[in-house]
């Protein structure tokens, strides 16, 4: 196994390794270790009675297959942060099978190289039998981060209070609250009176985009993200580049959900409209008894064109 | 003084997450005639050291029916969460079981 190539670009290839004939030993192997010890995958009578052709090939003992392959193609102090696998096919004891990991994207980040990768295994006849992707964080060599970036900066970082919490604020859930979010989504129709909170067990539930009334940065609460506006190149464009929310419980009205706020990713990257400046803050949404009601992360990207310097 | 491990595989804390729902007291529901592993997916927030203890809780998070004019299948998501002696999540690993059967 070789290490990662120094020029990643997509189209890489990670990895490609063929195993001639998986064998009824490694799935035993694997049933040992992981405590399944389903009868499919290693009895033939087993799986005979469901209508397969043998044992099938554990769906995790492959994703593991690509797992190890990955760790052993990137050196020591990378991370692999993600990995997810679909398994499409069922593959079976005596198939020969091919593991496979190619770049798709590279992002610079401050420290590291975010390498996006798709994973697959190959089955007989060709078939993907399954498929997926992973994300690897490759430390950036001291060369490398002044190379490409022309926007992201210590100063900059240290404005956001990168990595740490840059604010934390308390809100009232009340119930105007909720019917003004409402009113300012659109207008309600009398045929469809689409209510503004939602009874659920008893409490007032607030609609699952709330959490984004209550962004310290949207509110203006918290307001230090002005250094945009000096980096000394014109903007071009730029906007909401995401949103995702996972909540543990509802809101509901009567709720204190106080919530910190820290910025976890300030990159850039080459964009149609010019060179891309990324932040991306999250939210951590926690009520009175500390408990967490939901995490959010949101992504703000500003186009600069860099060819054409601002006067100082 | 603890270390880090060094580069672990991100599948080293739950390598099925699956067979671990199950073994952790979840039920992993057939409505239809057929059940397969439909997929796993892992994330590591933050490293681990030799040593340390975590915590794991699994759970069910998400359940879909779906139709198509050959099968109509059932999905149950799975999800276990590792947490640090600090109580930081380190890792989430979930998977997807999948009931199915062709529509008559």
């Amino acid at each position: 196994m070789t290490s990662v190539p120094h020029e990643l670009e997509p189209g890489t290839r990670l990895f490609s390794i063929e195993l001639d004939e998986v064998q009824l030993e490694h799935l035993v192997r694997w049933a040992g270790a992981v405590d399944d010890y389903e009868p499919l995958h290693y009895d033939e009578r087993a799986a005979a009675a469901r209508g397969l052709d043998g044992p099938v090939v554990h769906g995790p003992w492959k994703a593991s297959v690509l797992a190890r392959a990955l760790v052993e193609a990137v050196e020591a102090d990378a991370r692999i942060t993600q990995l997810t696998c679909h398994y499409r096919r069922p593959d079976f004891v005596g198939d020969r099978l091919t593991f496979q990991a190619e770049v798709t994207e590279v992002i610079p980040r401050h420290d590291d190289l975010q390498v996006e990768c798709a994973v697959r295994v190959i089955g007989e006849g060709g078939m993907e039998t399954v498929v997926g992707g992973a994300t690897l964080m490759l430390p950036r060599k001291n060369e490398e981060h002044c190379e490409g970036a022309q926007l992201v900066t210590q100063v900059m970082l240290d404005r956001l209070n990168y990595g740490q919490e840059a604010g934390r604020f308390t809100y009232r859930i009340q119930e105007n609250d909720l019917e003004r979010f409402h009113a300012s989504i659109g207008p309600v129709d009398e045929l469809d009176p689409r209510p503004s909170v939602t009874v659920s067990g008893g409490m007032e539930v607030a609609p699952p985009t709330y959490y984004m009334a209550i962004d310290p940065v949207e509110r203006r609460d918290l307001d230090i993200e002005g250094f945009v506006y000096q980096v000394p190149y014109p903007i071009v464009g730029g906007g909401n580049a995401f949103n995702e929310v996972e909540y543990e419980r509802p809101i509901v009205v009567g709720d204190l959900v106080t919530v910190s706020t820290s910025f976890t990713e300030v990159y850039e990257k080459v964009g149609r409209s010019g060179q891309l400046l990324f932040r991306v803050r999250s939210n951590v949404l926690t009520d009175l008894r500390d408990e967490v009601i939901a995490r959010s992360r949101m992504g703000h990207a500003i186009a600069y064109d860099l060819s054409e310097r601002n006067m100082p | 003084m603890s270390r880090p491990i060094g580069l672990l595989a991100p599948t080293a804390l739950c390598p099925d997450p699956l067979v671990t729902a199950v073994s952790m007291g979840l039920e992993r529901p057939q409505q239809y005639e057929r059940l397969i592993d439909g997929g796993s997916e892992w994330r590591w927030l933050e490293p681990v050291s030799p040593g340390e203890q975590l915590w794991q809780i699994a759970r069910i998070i998400d359940q879909e029916e779906r139709t198509s004019t050959r099968h109509r299948s059932a999905t149950t998501v799975f999800e276990i969460r590792t947490w640090n002696e600090q109580g930081r999540l380190v890792a989430v690993a979930r998977a997807r079981s999948v009931s199915y059967e062709e529509t008559k």
